[in-house]
């Protein structure tokens, strides 16, 4: 037989439902009785579905003497005559799943009212009948002694004396209510066809009352029996038989781990309350501290993947405390019932609003954590209007009053006088219905009720809500409860602020590094998740719900950029620069590729849009250069160069396949598909590029003019070789972009441009064709952009020779360091060269050490190599000349002041921003920050140290930006490269003249680099010799650096930069280290915090 | 599953038939001996048992087939009346029961897949369906569209509205959304079959669904090139009831869809299977002037509807737009893109009554409509692409905006 199936399509849609608890008796009266009934609840249905509910969940409507709210049901299979008939239930049921609204009914089974003719017919049958044993019988009161009483307020056993059975019968709850008799068949049998009656005729859920007290066995609680298990596991297989989308939710009041075997593995009941997480929610709220909530759920066992808990704030019952320990409930007491009227049982009988002293805030805050906790959230009639409740009506009546409709006679909850209401509307002025009613939010956008409609239809957009795992965060400020949903790819961040003050919190989110936090409810974008903490500050009671988006990456994934839609270039590169097409070139395509190009180095700001400022046709338009202006949401805008190109058919999906990262976008011309890619990926743009210079041609774009100019050297750099060329990509792409030509050139594109000449260009062309310093690869020409005459052009791409070589300093320098590791990690340093581990500057003004020749060995030649040549670089850009460009200008003690100034306030920021991170930095650097921070005070005193009053040098061109890594090792020189200066600094500072020992400083800091990277290298491999090896590698640190420091004193001495006094020469040369080691510090701090200690060694080593 | 769409006196004919390969529900009149050409070019799909339901109004009663004796009698062609002759009745129920029965049809049947053709296109002969039909057979795709040789002033309500709302949202550039003509794979046809009930009772309609749908669920689409389709004549006096009978299936399913095209970011082409086919140039020449007319008297008149609706920044645009000469009469596509994004949320949430709220989008849509013809006057039909690529991407750079809305539906907002 075909099961039968519930009203909703997905079997899981319980994971993903809003349910709304009410009763039948409280919700509207149809028929001006003064009763609720179903006629008029199907009034309202509209009403529940637009608040978003998904399942109604009713209270019992049977037939019942109604001695406990009708869960004292007197038969099972009918309708109350108050509330309606059988056919109206019917009638309801279906107007209720014309609106796609599931619905749940309450299946009390543990006990029977005692008019149930079952009970009945029990008392009167004979002992050890069938019919008798309907119930639990006993002739003593001492059976089962170990079970507690539960309604304490009003009974004194779970035994009561019936005299007409002449026996006592068993009742876990009131005594009008006798306990079925779960060891009897015939009752599983009735209770069955019970069930089935209600399913057959389309009910979607039956909420289990009192499921863990169905059997009873001596010497037990009896409770959550293994037997009552084998019942409840009875029923499921009778429902999974016979039906489909069925649900049982149990009501189980105990702790999450006793709660947890009626899920069974997936066979007992779907959903079950989580009764403890209630109190601890405003437990937390009240003690402004998120521990007791993720105390309990950290207490919450997995369940079975089809399982779910049901979460709620408030229902028709007291708030229990029974699931908290006596000083928690203690607490309770004190905190939310002030008035004893207000307790009942162990536990509080009022409504969520009054709860909260009727603070919007508050109730806000708990629905939102009612709505992004793990489950099922249930919402109970009323609460979504912030209803009060009435404590002078008996028992939990006071929570049960009607629901308030409007201002007119009754809240419109009936048209009968109101003496005959069932219960009293609720009068007084703060919380009576003329206050507080549906009619009145309903008009008003700013209502409760609009908020919890919209924030339900938001929590509806996430599956990630109703079905996703939950991970706390550990933020320092525990007034801030902060957690992780996620649910296949969808990722929740939810933040609540408990206090009812403004709260900070830095949360660590470095594991979700590069992901973009989008704002819920508004859709606004935060800014991106890095490594450092993430800083958010919350308004009182707030909370945020952030969705995290990942940037999609086009490098990730072949498939990424055939996501987007397809440029058409029918029209050739007119129509995609300045037609229909470049529009979306300029606000999809080039806004995602950008952020994904190594060189482009507004990583950080957000881009609001592109502009293609100018562009001219390169190899008879198959390609184009391009100025792309990029607009940011905050600062200045950006000018970047870009070659473009268009490959089709098969060669493009050679690119696809090859190279993604290169790709801008698709195209489609005509029949034929196709991409748009940077030009630097296509050998005829870069041939082209090439054949500019060589052929000094001149471009017309169409604002300006592109200029290709041969340096003198190109003759001699081309040599024999006849062109084209073949061409070759560069691996090493950062800030700038190569083409190798053969084995005669190099061209590198800049591709962030600004206004003048690009220093790498200029000082190489001054170098090739002024002075005779030949350490540099030989400037064979360039790329320019000529705006107005009167404007300096601007560079677009540099032409070199290729110099043959070993590879770069760095890669060279820690080749040779791993090999000293390698020798001297067995050996213990020597006390007898504590010497060598002196100030460089002292060392560099003695003979060097035979030890440490012996143990650094051929490496201080290399380092006075270099320090030779760095020497013959500075002399030959202070030569004399008529360039104004170039011609040394005097650096006076005034200047000097000037520059220790700005140096002070730099490294106060620096150290300032070394305290706020020093918590988040990796343990074993925390020490050492501590010691620097501990050590500010004197650092700051020092630089009042440097000052010099007769100080005269000079400022020249210099490199700007040098290090191990912009030098060639060739054979046993080097070549010094990259004159372009720190890229991230203005082309005015790169351009400008400086000290010349700002480079010495930089080369001894690599030193220093070089030393301490290949250490870490080493020591991942062999940890155990970390502390043997720290000394070696400050012998070779300190010998390298002083070994530099003679040869550049020795070559460069008598020259107008260098400091006459070996004083001033300290001073400047700890101005520049102390300079560089603070750049070095932040740098750490935001991209390897693990390598932070390496520029605060240098910083602490000033010191000493 | 139910098949109740089918016609009783059909059920007999069905049965009769017993298994069909695929299921062609011709709603157009093809012309003379257009049935016969295209039983001709389906003879090119080989053997499979191809059922051709043919709508015929005055079929009456279904005649009882003659059972198919072998593969020589498919394709087998059955006269249906598929749309009912009931001038007076609702088109888009019409139409959705016709659909309906085609879809119930090639389930009863069993069909991989099922076709249904309601357009004439111009110039061309029948053999354009088995374009429809091929991608569904030999590449196991489950929706094929067509892509109609474009006129500049033919089919605005879906290039301007229909088309790029639904490429915005769902993520994928699909030009013709709505059809008519299509062809769709047995797991799609299922799955609108599972998903409607009646009409009156949900609003689905087969057609603003059959997308978003197939989209929503990650099956394969593509769109194949056909020539230009024949319109019936707009009568730009009456648009309401168009209005109102095609967006509003198409908001009730993007408030059914929410959380599929909540998740969609970017745009992504389909595949497109064929050629471009050349068309004669629209010599249509609608009266722009009364369109503005339109959309000023709707200014004034229905200020009190479209402020329940519209944002006081969209409101001070359009009366800015109002005071416009028509030379200089220009709509931008911001503007016109979160009108509709605004409509689609004050269908959602009610605002108004549904019928009202649409039909007080006429002027709003007559405006873009003259906006559009004006700007494009002197241009040719190839030119009205890139426009409306250009509204396409207005569309989708604002579905931020619809998100935002939609989410926290405040109507105290700029």
């Amino acid at each position: 037989m075909a099961k039968r199936p519930g009203s909703a399509a997905d079997p899981l849609w319980y994971k993903d439902a809003i349910i709304y608890e009410l009763h039948v008796r409280a919700f509207k009266d149809g028929n001006g009785d003064g009763i609720g009934d179903f006629p008029g609840l199907i009034q309202k249905l509209d009403y529940v579905r637009d608040l978003g509910a998904t399942c109604l969940w009713l209270l019992p409507f049977f037939p019942s003497p109604l001695k406990d709210d009708g869960y004292d049901i007197s038969d099972y299979l009918n309708v109350h005559p108050m509330y309606g008939t059988i056919e109206d239930f019917s009638n309801f049921l279906d107007a209720a799943h014309d609106r796609d609204l599931q619905v749940m009914i309450e299946l009390v089974v543990n006990h029977t009212s005692d008019q149930h003719p079952w009970f009945q017919a029990a008392r009167r049958a004979p002992r050890g009948s069938s019919e008798r044993d309907f119930y639990v019988w006993s002739d003593t009161e001492e059976k089962y002694k170990d079970a507690r009483i539960i309604f304490t307020d009003t009974e004194r056993s779970n035994w009561t004396w019936d005299p007409v059975a002449e026996q006592y019968y068993w009742h876990r709850f009131f005594s009008h209510q006798p306990d079925l008799n779960y060891d009897n068949p015939i009752v599983i049998e009735e209770i069955l066809k019970v069930m089935r009656y209600w399913l057959d005729m389309g009910v979607d859920a039956l909420r289990v009352d009192a499921i863990p007290y169905l059997v009873e066995r001596e010497g037990t609680s009896c409770e959550n029996l293994p037997e009552t298990h084998n019942v409840i596991k009875m029923l499921r297989r009778a429902i999974d038989s016979d039906y489909s989308g069925r649900v049982i939710l149990a009501e189980a009041n105990q702790w999450p781990t006793d709660v947890r075997p009626y899920f069974g593995d997936g066979d007992e009941c779907h959903m079950a309350f989580h009764f403890p997480l209630m109190p601890r929610i405003y437990m937390a709220l009240r003690q402004e501290d998120r521990l007791p909530i993720t105390d309990i759920i950290s207490q919450t066992p997995e369940i079975p993947e089809t399982c779910q808990w049901g979460l709620f704030l408030r229902n028709h019952d007291e708030l229990t405390l029974e699931m908290v320990t006596n000083d928690e409930r203690d607490y309770m007491y004190i905190a939310y019932s002030a008035d004893p009227r207000m307790r009942l049982n162990l536990g509080i009988r009022r409504r969520l609003a009054p709860l909260v002293d009727n603070n919007r805030r508050r109730i806000e805050l708990l629905n939102s954590l009612l709505l992004s906790f793990p489950g099922t959230p249930i919402l109970y009639y009323g609460d979504e209007i912030g209803m009060g409740d009435n404590i002078y009506l008996g028992d939990r009546n006071g929570v049960r009053t009607p629901m308030q409709w409007n201002a007119d006679r009754n809240a419109g909850f009936s048209t009968a006088i109101p003496a005959r209401l069932y219960s009293p509307v609720i009068l007084d002025p703060v919380w009576g219905y003329e206050a507080i009613n549906v009619e009145a939010q309903q008009s008003d956008p700013s209502s409760l009720l609009s908020w919890m409609r919209n924030m339900i239809a938001l929590r509806k957009l996430f599956r990630v809500f109703g079905r996703g795992r939950i991970e706390f965060l550990d933020p320092a400020n525990r007034k801030v409860l902060a957690y992780l949903r996620q649910y296949d790819s969808e990722q929740i961040l939810c933040v609540a602020n408990l206090s009812r003050f403004a709260q900070p919190v830095d949360l660590d989110l470095s594991k979700l590094e590069g992901m973009t936090p989008v704002e819920m409810l508004g859709y606004v974008e935060f800014p991106t998740i890095e490594r450092q903490p993430y800083r958010l500050t919350l308004a009182p009671y707030s909370f945020l719900w952030l969705e995290l988006q990942r940037r999609v990456d086009l490098s990730e994934s072949s498939a990424g950029f055939t996501e987007q839609t397809p440029i058409n270039a029918i029209g050739g590169w007119g129509d995609i620069l300045e037609g229909t097409a470049r529009l979306r070139l300029e606000t999809v395509n080039l806004p995602e590729y950008l952020p994904k190009q190594r060189w482009f180095a507004g990583k950080s700001r957000r881009i609001k849009s592109t502009r293609v400022v100018d562009w001219a046709s390169l190899n008879a338009s198959q390609s184009v250069l391009v100025m792309i202006e990029v607009l940011f949401e905050s600062g200045t805008p950006d000018v970047y160069f870009m070659s473009l190109a268009m490959t089709f058919g098969d060669a493009a999906e050679e690119l696809r396949r090859t190279a993604p990262i290169a790709i801008v976008g698709p195209i489609v011309s005509g029949q034929a598909s196709g991409l748009l890619h940077d030009g630097v990926f296509d050998d005829k743009a870069c041939a082209a590029l090439f054949s500019l210079i060589e052929k000094n041609t001149e471009l017309d774009t169409r604002h300006a003019r592109i200029l290709g100019v041969p340096s003198k050297a190109f003759p001699d750099v081309l040599g024999v070789e006849e062109t084209p060329l073949p061409v070759r990509r560069g691996s090493a792409e950062q800030s700038n972009t190569s083409i190798l030509y053969g084995d005669r050139f190099i061209l590198k594109l800049f591709r962030r441009q600004e206004p003048g000449l690009n220093p790498d260009a200029e000082v190489g062309r001054y170098l090739t064709e002024k002075t005779t310093f030949n350490r540099i690869p030989p400037f064979a020409g360039s790329i320019e952009y000529a705006g107005t005459a009167d404007a300096e052009p601007a560079t677009l791409a540099m032409l070199q020779g290729l110099v043959a070589n070993e590879g770069d300093g760095w890669k060279w320098t820690l080749e040779e360091l791993d090999r000293y590791f390698e020798t001297y990690a067995p050996v213990a340093f020597p006390e007898t060269i504590t010497d060598g581990l002196k100030n460089p500057v002292d060392l560099s003004e003695r003979p060097t050490s035979p030890l440490a020749r012996d143990h650094v060995g051929i490496y201080l030649d290399s380092a006075a190599t270099l320090g030779r040549r760095t020497a013959e670089l500075h002399l030959a850009l202070a030569s004399p000349t008529d360039d104004p460009a170039f011609a040394p200008e005097p650096l006076t003690a005034q200047d000097f002041e000037a520059l220790l100034r700005d140096l002070h306030q730099h490294a106060v920021s620096v150290f300032d921003l070394l305290k706020e991170r020093v918590s988040y930095l990796p343990d074993e650097v925390v020490e050492i920050a501590a010691t620097v921070l501990s050590k500010r005070r004197r650092i700051l005193d020092h630089f009042n140290r440097l000052r010099s009053d007769n100080l005269r040098t000079q400022r020249i061109r210099i490199h700007g930006d040098y290090h191990l890594g912009q030098v060639l090792k060739v054979r046993t020189d080097f070549f010094i490269l990259d004159f372009e200066g720190e890229p991230a600094r203005p082309l005015a500072y790169r351009r400008a003249k400086h000290c010349p020992l700002k480079d010495v400083a930089g080369m001894l800091r690599s030193f220093s680099y070089a030393a301490h990277a290949s250490l870490i290298n080493y020591t991942a491999r062999h940890s155990e010799v970390v502390a043997r090896l720290e000394p070696w590698a400050l012998l070779w640190e300190r010998s390298a650096a002083a070994e530099f420091l003679r040869a550049y004193r020795e070559i460069a001495q008598g020259s107008e930069f260098l400091p006459q006094s070996s004083a001033d020469f300290r001073k400047l040369l700890d101005f520049f280290l102390l300079d560089k080691a603070l750049y070095e510090v932040l740098y750490e701090m935001n991209s390897r915090p693990a390598w932070v200690h390496i520029p605060l060694m240098g910083i602490l080593s000033l010191q000493t | 599953m139910e098949v109740d769409s089918i016609p009783q006196q059909a059920q007999e004919a069905i049965e009769k038939i017993e298994r069909a390969d695929l299921v062609i529900g011709i709603l157009a009149d093809l012309g003379p001996n257009g049935i016969a050409m295209l039983c001709d070019d389906l003879q090119t799909l080989g053997s499979a048992r191809i059922v051709v339901l043919q709508n015929d109004k005055d079929a009456g009663p279904t005649p009882t087939p003659s059972e198919p004796a072998g593969k020589s009698s498919f394709p087998f062609v059955l006269p249906w009346p598929l749309l009912r002759p009931d001038p007076a009745g609702d088109p888009v129920l019409n139409a959705f029961a016709a659909y309906q029965a085609v879809f119930a049809a090639s389930e009863k049947l069993g069909a991989r897949a099922c076709c249904v053709v309601a357009s004439k296109l111009e110039n061309a002969t029948p053999q354009w369906i088995s374009q429809l039909i091929h991608p569904l057979l030999q590449s196991n795709h489950d929706l094929v569209l067509p892509r109609y040789a474009r006129r500049k002033r033919a089919g605005l309500l879906n290039s301007s509205v229909i088309s790029p709302l639904m490429r915005s949202l769902y993520g994928k550039q699909i030009h013709n959304p709505m059809g008519p003509d299509l062809g769709a794979s047995q797991r799609l046809f299922r799955k609108i079959l599972g998903t409607g009930r009646t009409p009156r009772a949900n609003g689905v309609h087969p057609l603003a669904s059959l997308a978003p749908a197939a989209l929503c669920d990650n099956m394969q689409v593509c769109e194949v090139h056909v020539g230009a389709r024949s319109y019936p004549p707009t009568d730009w006096s009456n648009i309401s009831s168009l209005l109102t009978q095609f967006l509003g299936p198409i908001f009730l399913d993007i408030e059914r869809n929410a959380i599929c095209w909540q998740r969609v970011r970017g745009c992504a082409p389909v595949p497109v299977i064929g050629e471009p086919v050349s068309v004669s140039h629209d010599t249509s020449n609608p009266d722009l002037s009364r369109m503005v007319e339109s959309f000023q008297l709707g200014n004034r008149d229905l200020q009190e509807i479209w402020s329940l609706v519209l944002p006081p920044a969209s409101l001070f645009e359009l009366r800015k737009l109002s005071r416009l000469p028509l030379e200089q009469f220009r709509m931008p596509d911001e503007l016109w893109a979160r009108i509709v994004y605004d409509f689609a949320l004050a269908h959602r949430l009610r605002t108004i009554s549904r019928d009202h709220l649409l039909k007080s989008m006429t002027p709003l849509y007559l405006a873009w409509v003259a906006s559009y013809a004006l700007e494009l006057n002197a241009e040719g039909d190839a030119a009205s692409e890139q426009r409306l690529e250009r509204l396409a991407i207005a569309y989708e750079a604002n579905k931020s905006y619809l998100v935002s809305r939609w989410r926290w539906p405040d109507r105290f907002n700029p």
